[in-house]
Formats: C-alpha cells, structure tokens, sequence
C-alpha cells in the first residue's frame, strides 16, 4: 500500500481527524509560544524608545529606526558581518568540494571511515572547537613555539585576536557542514548518468562540468545557505578569537541588550537580521526550493 | 590515464589535509589536558593527570556540569513525547496545512540564536517574567525540538499502517497499538532524535547567555566565562572532557540503536 492510501485509510476512522491535530497541537503551541510571539514582541520593541535613565517609552517611535540611519556603526557593523559572512561561505566551497567529491567517489569502506572523521567535529561542542585556537595560536602557543624554535622569528607573532582569527575560528566551525551538504548533493547523482556522458565521448573534466556539478547543485547551495545564516549570527567566535576592532553583528546585538541594556535598539538590530534572513530565504527558495535546506538538516 | 591517477592522488592529499585542519586544534587540546609545565603551554613536559582531578574536585565547574545535565535531559525528553507525537501525525494522516505546520516546526533552525535569545527574553520582560530555570528549559525545548521532529518522521513513516490496522481489528485500542507497535518499531530513530536533542542543548551557548537566570552557569557559559581571564590547564582539561563526552556518548548510541534493530530484525 502506499502512504497516500494508507493515510486515507486511517482518515476514514471516526478519530482521524480530530487526533492528528491534537498530536500536533502541543508541538505547535511551544513554537507559537515561545517562537512566533517572541518575535512580534521583538517588532513591537523596536518602535519604543529607551529614556537616558533607562526606563522604555511604550509609544510608537522611529527614533531607534531612524539610528540605523544616523549613526554609521550599525551599518559599519552589518557590512562587515555581510563581508565575513560571504567570504567564509567561498573559502569553505572551494577548500570543502575536494574532500566532499573524494567522500562520494571513494570505496564503501573508505566512505565510511572519512563520514565518521566528518561526524567527529560536527559532534564536538562549537566553544570547544573554538577555544582549541588559543593554545595554537596564542603567544606561548604550538605556532610560536615552532618559529621561535625554527628561528624564523626573534618576537613572538601577534597571531590572536584580529579579523584573521574570526574567519578562520568560522570556517573551520562551518567546513564539516560544508562538506557534509555537497556529499549529500554529490551522493544523489546517478553514476549511470555520469557514465552516459563519459561514453558519448565527454572528458571526465566536461562530464564533471555539464553532468555532475549541475545535478549535484542542491546539496552545495544548502551547504552554502546554511553557512551564511550561521556566519551572520556568529557570537561566540568573535567573543573568543577576535579583539578590539572586531565587532560583528553579534556581538553589537550581544552588547547592546546584555550590557547597554537598551533593548528597542537591541529588538531593531534583530528585526534587521531577521529580515535580511528572511528575503534571503524567499530568493533563495524562489531558485533552489526550501525543501532542499530540510533535507540536508535532516542528515 | 596518469592524469586522472595524479588527479585523486591530489585530491586525497588535499582531503587528509582539510581533516588535519578540522582535527588538529582539539587534539591538541586534549594534549594539553596532560601537561605538567607550569605557564600551560609548548612545549608540553611532566605529563600529568591532576588537572583532571582539579576539574572534578572544582565545585564551580561540578555545578556548571550539573546544571547543564540536567537542562539537556529535562529540554530532550520534553522535545522528545511533544515532537514525537508531532512527527507521528505528519507521517500518518494528511491534514489541512500540512506544509505549513512542517515549516513551523522546523522554523527554529532557520532563526539564529541570537535572534531567539533576545526575542524570548524582551518577551519575559514585556509579559512582566523573570528569568527563571523553568523558562530556560522552554528556550532549549524550542531550540531542540526540529531535531527530533527530523529524525523520528521518516523512521515512522516506514512503519507500516497495515501493522497498526491489523491491531485495531484485534481489538486493541489506539493507545494500545501506539504503545505495543509502534514504539517499539520506531524506538532506535526516538533515541537517537532524543540524543541528537541532548547533544544539541548542551553544547548551547549564544541564546542560553541571554536566557539564564543570574548565577546559573552551565558549562559553556563557564567556559565562556573563564575565557575572559587567563586560565591554567583546567580548561584545557575540561575541554578534553567534553571532546571524549561528544564523541564517546554519539557511538555508544549508535552501537545501541543498532542492536535495538538487529534485535527486532530477529524477531520479525
């Protein structure tokens, strides 16, 4: 039997309709609650106002919208999160596709070892992962301790807290989602189809090109919308491997609500994202279809 | 011919290179964990196990550890029954709004948690709540909850209705042939959703920050607290404790999953 009959079946009894919904219903109350409300509340806060003594003006106002204009840092900001973003999404593409075209070409048994080296640091905690940069990097770190030993070097490098530590922090957290995404994608091609073009006399580069790239094109653009959604969010690497004068949007967001305290800028500066997520959702389902990120999170 | 051979050889040095990259910094992590040198740096001598014991006679750190225990489990199980019956009624019935319900349940994992951190808390706030543990629980619920829905979904679609019908004409009620058939034929993808949910709360830091009551800490948010100070190897060691958690709990699950299967391949 089918699922579609075997679901009419099921409708057919005199429950079938009244219980989904109700097997539904506290999953999509939690949500609602604790998800959808939220973010109204977020919209709503964006139009009050913070007095210079700290209590919140519940009037409508665009003062706090009008400073996303007024005051250049918020877009200063925004730019470079944009910048890390897109630059970490492409250095983990071009480093990622290697590895992930080698995954689904390789021998079961080779495939499976490099899936389960994959698994490890996906599975292993981000603050972690993040923090295991200090020791490498920092002044008394492995790095400096080989130049310094190598006397390639006579001062230890200042090589922490910069814009250089924040992208490689964020790409060495994104690459294993990265591959992971375009394994997936590369894991649907049917080789038979690839073997086609090979026999009409396609080079392994054109088949590759005219075959393999197009069809397997799903799973590398979810790789890459969920790496960029992920970069723009990014608190914690910048918190731990950037400095002064590496502020990124999270960390502005962060700032604004836990430690300024002024929460209508805080609820704006995240209507912001959200909104920018939101239009980059509806472009990219627009051209991919939405099901495809599903899928790969489904993995 | 040779070209396409230099080709892979390429390729597979590039690979090992890209898993060294991915590897290599929480290795030595846990190298460090064991170093006896005082400064807590390279190079790494008098090996050592005391920075161990000094994590696991810390109180602060013992608490931190408890208080994320018990907010993982209590956040999973919740997400587990709640989204497990979600997911049963996506699999089994075709309802009105189907696809809408779909994107709801999977919509946390679209929304960054910074943006769910300040939305839940100016929310407390405008609702006139404080901060409390109950609330952190719902935050990691939510965070947590497409996870179990994502997994569990395809496993009880493959459970046949034919199973379940069959047990209704002998005579047993819906929750009997939830309980007798279903379950246990869906139980290694609930586990592993659940463990997914576990590992997924745990590790949570950004939206946990801005969620948790004043003066409670769970690990990540003591790490990242310590981070703000120089540390000795206590962190390092800490770290390490986590690396061998996160990736000894996923295999011995897996392990567990399988022989769950295995043994009702056996029985069928």
């Amino acid at each position: 039997m089918t699922n579609a009959s075997q679901a009419a079946a099921l409708q057919a009894s005199p429950t079938g309709r009244a219980l989904p919904l109700a097997l539904m219903a506290p999953a999509l109350a939690i949500i609602a609650f604790y998800v959808i409300v939220p973010l109204v509340c977020l919209g709503a806060y964006s139009f009050w106002t913070m007095l210079p003594d700290g209590t919140v003006v519940r009037d409508f106002s665009l003062e706090t919208w009008q400073s996303l204009v007024t005051d250049p840092f918020y877009g200063s900001v925004l730019l470079d999160t944009f910048r890390l973003a897109f630059v970490s999404t492409v250095i983990c593409v071009v480093v990622g596709y290697g590895p992930a075209y080698l995954m689904a070409s390789a021998a079961p048994r080779w495939r499976g070892v490099l899936t389960i080296l994959l698994f490890l640091p996906s599975w292993i905690s981000y603050l972690v992962r993040t923090m295991s940069w200090l020791p490498v990097l920092g002044k008394n770190g492995l790095v400096n301790t080989a130049l310094l030993g190598a006397g390639v070097v006579e001062q230890p490098l200042p090589l922490l807290y910069n814009h250089f530590t924040v992208y490689l922090g964020l790409v060495h957290y994104l690459l294993p989602i990265m591959i992971l995404n375009i394994y997936l994608g590369l894991a649907t091609v049917d080789p038979t189809i690839v073997a086609a073009a090979r026999t009409l006399g396609a080079n392994a580069r054109q088949a590759f090109l005219a075959v393999t790239f197009p069809l397997a094109l799903p799973g590398l653009s979810a790789g890459c919308l969920l790496c960029f959604i992920l970069s723009l969010g990014t608190f914690v690497t910048p918190q731990i491997l950037g400095g002064p004068g590496t502020t990124y949007y999270g960390n502005l967001v962060y700032d604004t609500i836990l430690h300024q305290l002024d929460w209508p800028t805080g609820a704006m500066l995240s209507v912001v994202i959200m909104v920018l997520l939101i239009a980059l959702l509806y472009v990219y389902g627009r051209f991919m279809g939405l099901s495809t990120v599903l899928r790969a999170i489904k993995s | 011919m040779i070209r396409a051979r230099l080709f892979r050889y390429a390729l597979a040095a590039w690979t090992v290179l890209v898993y060294v990259f991915m590897l290599a910094p929480v290795v030595v992590i846990v190298l460090l964990a064991f170093n006896g040198a005082p400064g807590g740096n390279f190079p790494i001598s008098n090996l050592t196990f005391d920075w161990f014991g000094k994590v696991l006679t810390d109180k602060t750190l013992l608490a931190s550890l408890r208080t994320s225990f018990i907010l993982a489990a209590a956040a999973s199980s919740i997400a587990t029954v709640v989204g497990v019956a979600a997911a049963y009624a996506l699999a089994r019935y075709r309802i009105r709004g189907q696809t809408v319900s779909e994107l709801v349940l999977t919509l946390p994992l679209l929304i960054p948690h910074l943006v769910m951190g300040v939305a839940l808390l100016l929310s407390f706030r405008l609702f006139g709540l404080s901060k409390n543990f109950g609330l952190l629980v719902m935050g990691h619920v939510v965070i947590v909850l497409p996870f179990v829905v994502l997994t569990t979904r395809h496993q009880l679609q493959s459970v046949p209705a034919v199973l379940e019908e069959a047990a209704w004409t002998l005579g047993a009620n819906r929750l009997q042939t939830m309980r007798e058939i279903v379950l246990p034929l869906a139980l290694p993808a609930i586990l592993t959703g659940m463990l997914f949910a576990f590992m997924a709360s745990f590790d949570e830091v950004t939206a946990t920050l801005f969620w948790r009551p004043p003066g409670t800490e769970t690990v990540q948010t003591q790490i990242m607290a310590l981070l703000q100070f120089e540390v000795d190897q206590r962190i390092d060691a800490l770290g390490a404790l986590l690396v061998v958690f996160s990736v000894v709990v996923p295999f011995a699950a897996l392990l567990v999953a399988r022989l769950l299967s295995n043994r009702q391949a056996n029985k069928t």
